[in-house]
C-alpha cells in the first residue's frame, strides 16, 4: 500500500492541493522501477509483516534460554537441536543476523515512508480548504442542514460565536448569496502521529550509535585493588566494600564499593557508588551490580586430618592461603596452593578451571609433606570429602570450611547512543500524548440566503474519535437551533436506568 | 486489628457485592440498584484506598514491590478510572464487566496468592528507586485503561451477538448499540497507549541507571515490548484499514492476554531479571 491509497485524509489534500496548485498530480502519477522498490520499502504491509516477525522472533527468544552454556541446551534439546539453534542463531536470538536485519529494514521502512509522506502532510497544515462545495459538504459523515427563521448576518454571528466558544480557529468567507465559514482546531493531534512515527527511527539509530562506539565490560575487584579502564585512560581503585542488611534477618538492603578514580597515578575523583547509584566518569558509567566470593583464591580454610587406615580424625587445623601449615605433633606439613569455586576439568589442556563464578563445587588443591618430602597433590572437595583420597600416604584431608575474599561486581559501560534514545523515545511520548488527546476537527458551514429564507448547512469531520465527534456535532446543531440552551451533550441513549 | 489485610478484605467483599448488583442492574432495571451499586463501588474503591495507604505505612515504600501489592493497586486503578467513565458517560452497564475486571484482580491477590506471597517484604536493591513509583504507575493506568477496553469488547461481542439474532434478548437490550461500546473500547486503548509507552520507557532508564543497559531482551521487557506491537498494531489497523467491530474486539481481547502474560506468565513461566516480581 502506498502513499495514495494509505491515508484517505492526506490523499485527498495532496489531490486538493494538486488541484489548486496544478503541479503536484503529474508527480505522483509517475511510476517506474526505483518508484516500484520505494514503494515496497515504504509499504505498511512490509511494516506490517516486520512487525509479525520480530513478535515472533522476541517470543521465541524469551522461551528459548539465550545466552547459555552449550550444555545447557544439549540437555534441553539434544546435540541435533543445539547444531540447529546455533545454525539459526537462536542462542543469540536478538544480535543474530536474522533478528538485525529485520529491525535494520524496519528501521529503512519507517525512515523511507516518514520522507515520502512528510511533504504532503506539511501542505496539508498550512492548506486550510476553506472554500468547499455543496457536494462536498453533503457527502461528509455529519453534515446537517438547519433552516432557523434568522437573516443571514444573524446566523454568521451566531455560529461563529458558538464555535469561537468552543475554541475553535474561525474564518469567516463571504461571497455571493451566502458565506462560508471554516473552523477547526486540534492541528497537532496530526503532528503527534509524525513526531511519533519520527522517534523510533531516532531510537534506533541511538542504538547503533551505542553498538558502535559504546562499549560494556564487567569486572569483579578486590577491596584495594585496582583496574585500568584503556577506554578512558584512567584507573579506578577499589578502596572498600560492604553490605547493609535489614534487620531480623530481613535480606540484604544495599551494597556499596567506595571507588577512587586515578589518572596517572594522582587521586581525581572519589565516588561510593551503590545500587541504583553508579559513578560517571568521562562518559564511562561504573555500575553496582554484583558482588561475591572470589572464584581462585581463599584467605584460609579449615580441615580435618585423618589418618588413611583408620579414619579417625587426628587434628582440625586452619590454613592459610599459600603458606606451609606444620600440624602440631605429627610429621605433616599442608600448603593450599589453588582454589576453583566451580571445579571442572578440560580433558584437551589438561588444566582445572572454574566453570562459574558460582561456588557450586568448591575445590581447594593442596601439596601435602610428610617427613618433608612431597607425598601428593591432590584436589580436595566441599562437597565430597574423601573422594579422592591419595595412595601411600598415612594422613588425607576434609574440607570442612573456607573463607574467601569478597569481590565487588562492577558493570562498565559506555553508550554515547543514549541521549540519542532518550531523544527517540521523548518524540515518541510526546507524539503519542498530542495523537491520543487532541484530535483534528473542521467543521465548514455555507449559510445560503434564498430570499425566502436561510439556509445553515453544516459539516465536519475529525482524523479520530468519530464516535464523540457525532456526539459534539449534534449539540453543535441544537445550539445552533437554539442557542443558549443547556446543551444536550450529556443525555445519551442508553441512559434508561 | 485495623491493618491493610482488613481493608482488603473489605474492598474484596465491596467490589463482588457492586459487580453482582451491576449485574443485578442489566435484569432489574430499577434506578435504586444502579445508584446502589455505584455507591458500594465507590465504597470499596476508598477501603482499597486506605488499604494501599496503610500498606505504604507498614512496608515503608510504595505498594508497588511484588505480585499481591501490584494486583491490589491494579484494581484500585481500574475502579477509579471506571468511576471516572461513570461520571462522564453515565454508562452503569459497563460496570459489571469492568468492575468484575478489578473483583477479579482483588480476588486473585487475597484469596488465590499464597500467605507467603501477601507478606510485607524489604525492597530489594535494584527496586530502591523513585524509577520504581513512576515506572509502575505509568505502566498501570495503561493497563487498568487496556482492562476497561477488555471488559467492554466482551460487552461488544455479546451485543454484537444479541444483534444478530432476530430476538436480541432481554438482557442485551439495555447494551449500548455496539458501535458505541466498539467507540469507547477504541478510546480506552488509546488513552492507554501512550501510559503504556511511558512505562516502558522509563523501565528502560531506571535499567539504564541501574543496571548500565536501557535494553537487556528479559522476558518481561521483551513481553512488555510485544504488547506494545499489539495495541500499536490495533491503532493502525483501525486507522489505516478500517477495522473496526468484532475484528477489534479480538484484537484487543489479544492485547489484553499479552497484558495478563506480560503480568504473570513472565513471573511464574520464565527467567529474567523481572524475577523478584514474585
Amino acid at each position: 500500500m502506498n502513499l495514495k491509497s494509505a491515508i484517505p485524509d492526506e490523499r485527498q489534500e495532496v489531490k486538493d492541493v494538486a488541484s489548486n496548485r496544478g503541479k503536484v498530480t503529474t508527480v505522483v502519477r509517475k511510476r517506474n522501477t526505483r518508484r516500484g522498490v520505494s514503494d515496497f520499502f515504504s509499504s505498511l504491509r512490509l511494516a506490517t509483516l516486520l512487525f509479525i516477525f520480530l513478535a515472533v522472533g522476541s517470543i521465541l527468544g524469551t522461551v528459548i534460554p539465550q545466552n547459555e552454556n552449550p550444555a545447557v541446551y544439549v540437555e534441553e534439546y539434544g546435540e541435533k537441536g543445539y547444531e540447529w539453534l546455533r545454525y539459526l542463531g537462536f542462542t543469540n536470538l536478538y544480535h543474530s543476523w536474522w533478528f538485525v536485519s529485520l529491525m535494520g529494514l524496519l528501521f529503512t521502512n519507517l525512515v523511507v515512508c516518514t520522507y515520502r509522506r512528510f511533504p504532503a502532510f506539511w501542505k496539508s497544515l498550512f492548506y486550510e480548504k476553506k472554500n468547499v462545495s455543496d457536494s462536498f459538504l453533503s457527502n461528509l459523515k455529519n453534515n446537517k442542514e438547519i433552516n432557523c427563521g434568522i437573516t443571514l448576518r444573524e446566523a454568521e454571528g451566531r455560529v461563529a460565536g458558538i464555535l469561537k466558544r468552543k475554541r475553535y480557529k474561525v474564518s469567516i468567507h463571504t461571497e455571493k448569496g451566502g458565506t462560508i465559514i471554516y473552523a477547526s482546531k486540534g492541528i497537532l493531534g496530526r503532528v503527534g502521529s509524525q513526531v511519533a512515527h519520527l522517534g523510533i527511527p531516532v531510537i534506533l539509530i541511538g542504538t547503533i550509535i551505542g553498538s558502535i562506539f559504546g562499549y560494556k565490560d564487567f569486572k569483579a575487584v578486590y577491596e584495594g585493588a585496582t583496574v585500568s579502564i584503556p577506554q578512558g585512560g584512567f584507573s579506578i581503585k577499589v578502596d572498600k566494600f560492604w553490605i547493609d542488611y535489614y534487620p531480623n534477618d530481613m535480606g540484604i538492603k544495599d551494597f556499596f564499593s567506595a571507588l577512587t578514580v586515578l589518572e596517572n597515578g594522582k587521586e581525581v575523583l572519589k565516588k561510593t557508588i551503590e545500587v541504583n547509584d553508579p559513578l560517571v566518569y568521562k562518559g564511562i558509567w561504573f555500575y553496582q551490580s554484583s558482588y561475591g566470593l572470589s572464584w581462585d583464591t581463599i584467605k584460609r580454610a579449615r580441615f580435618l586430618v585423618k589418618e588413611r587406615d583408620t579414619k579417625k580424625e587426628v587434628a582440625n587445623i586452619i590454613v592459610n592461603w599459600q603458606e606451609d601449615y606444620k600440624v602440631p605433633r605429627i610429621d605433616l606439613k599442608v600448603k593450599v596452593i589453588s582454589f576453583v569455586a566451580d571445579f571442572a576439568y578440560d580433558p584437551q589442556r589438561k588444566e582445572v578451571y572454574t566453570k562459574s563464578l558460582e561456588h557450586n563445587n568448591p575445590a581447594l588443591q593442596v601439596e601435602i609433606y610428610e617427613r618433608g618430602v612431597l607425598k601428593a597433590r591432590p584436589w580436595i572437595f566441599y562437597n565430597y570429602p574423601g573422594l579422592f583420597i591419595p595412595e601411600d600416604v598415612r594422613y588425607y584431608l576434609e574440607l570442612v570450611g573456607y573463607d574467601a575474599p569478597r569481590y565487588t561486581g562492577l558493570q562498565i559501560a559506555k553508550d554515547p547512543g543514549v541521549p540519542v534514545v532518550w531523544t527517540g523515545c521523548g518524540f515518541l511520548t510526546a507524539g503519542l500524548l498530542l495523537s491520543s488527546f487532541m484530535f483534528h476537527k473542521r467543521i465548514w458551514i455555507k449559510i445560503k440566503d434564498t430570499q425566502k429564507s436561510v439556509f445553515i448547512h453544516v459539516g465536519g469531520n475529525t482524523n479520530k474519535n468519530q464516535f464523540v465527534f457525532e456526539r459534539e456535532f449534534e449539540s453543535l446543531i441544537e445550539e445552533i437551533k437554539s442557542p443558549g440552551q443547556k446543551s444536550p451533550e450529556r443525555i445519551e441513549k442508553w441512559e434508561v436506568i | 486489628m485495623i491493618n491493610s489485610f482488613f481493608f482488603f478484605d473489605i474492598t474484596f467483599w465491596f467490589y463482588l457485592i457492586g459487580t453482582a448488583l451491576y449485574f443485578g442492574l442489566i435484569i432489574i432495571r430499577k434506578r435504586e440498584i444502579g445508584q446502589l451499586a455505584t455507591i458500594i463501588t465507590i465504597g470499596g474503591w476508598i477501603s482499597n484506598t486506605l488499604g494501599l495507604v496503610l500498606r505504604t505505612l507498614e512496608a515503608k515504600h510504595a505498594p508497588f514491590a511484588n505480585l499481591y501489592e501490584s494486583l491490589l493497586f491494579f484494581s484500585w486503578m481500574i475502579v477509579f478510572i471506571y468511576l471516572m467513565l461513570e461520571f462522564r458517560y453515565r454508562l452503569k452497564v459497563m460496570g459489571a464487566f469492568v468492575v468484575a475486571v478489578g473483583f477479579l484482580a482483588t480476588w486473585t491477590a487475597i484469596k488465590i496468592l499464597p500467605y507467603m506471597y501477601q507478606a510485607v517484604s524489604p525492597l530489594n536493591p535494584a527496586l530502591q528507586s523513585i524509577w520504581l513509583e513512576i515506572h509502575v504507575f505509568t505502566t498501570f493506568i495503561g493497563y487498568a485503561t487496556f482492562g476497561i477496553a477488555f471488559g467492554i469488547n466482551i460487552m461488544y461481542l455479546l451485543k454484537k451477538f444479541s444483534e444478530k439474532r432476530k430476538n436480541p434478548g432481554y438482557l442485551f437490550l439495555v447494551f449500548p448499540e455496539s458501535e458505541a461500546l466498539d467507540d469507547l473500547s477504541y478510546r480506552s486503548i488509546l488513552l492507554g497507549v501512550p501510559f503504556l509507552t511511558i512505562g516502558v520507557i522509563t523501565g528502560a532508564i531506571w535499567a539504564n541507571y541501574a543496571w548500565g543497559t536501557y535494553w537487556g531482551w528479559d522476558p518481561k521487557e521483551t513481553w512488555s515490548l510485544i504488547t506494545w506491537f499489539i495495541y500499536l498494531g490495533y491503532l493502525h489497523s483501525r486507522y489505516m484499514w478500517g477495522w473496526r467491530g468484532t475484528r477489534a474486539a479480538y484484537f484487543s481481547i489479544i492485547g489484553f492476554g499479552a497484558v495478563v502474560f506480560t503480568y504473570f506468565g513472565v513471573s511464574f513461566l520464565l527467567p529474567g531479571l523481572h524475577a523478584y516480581s514474585k
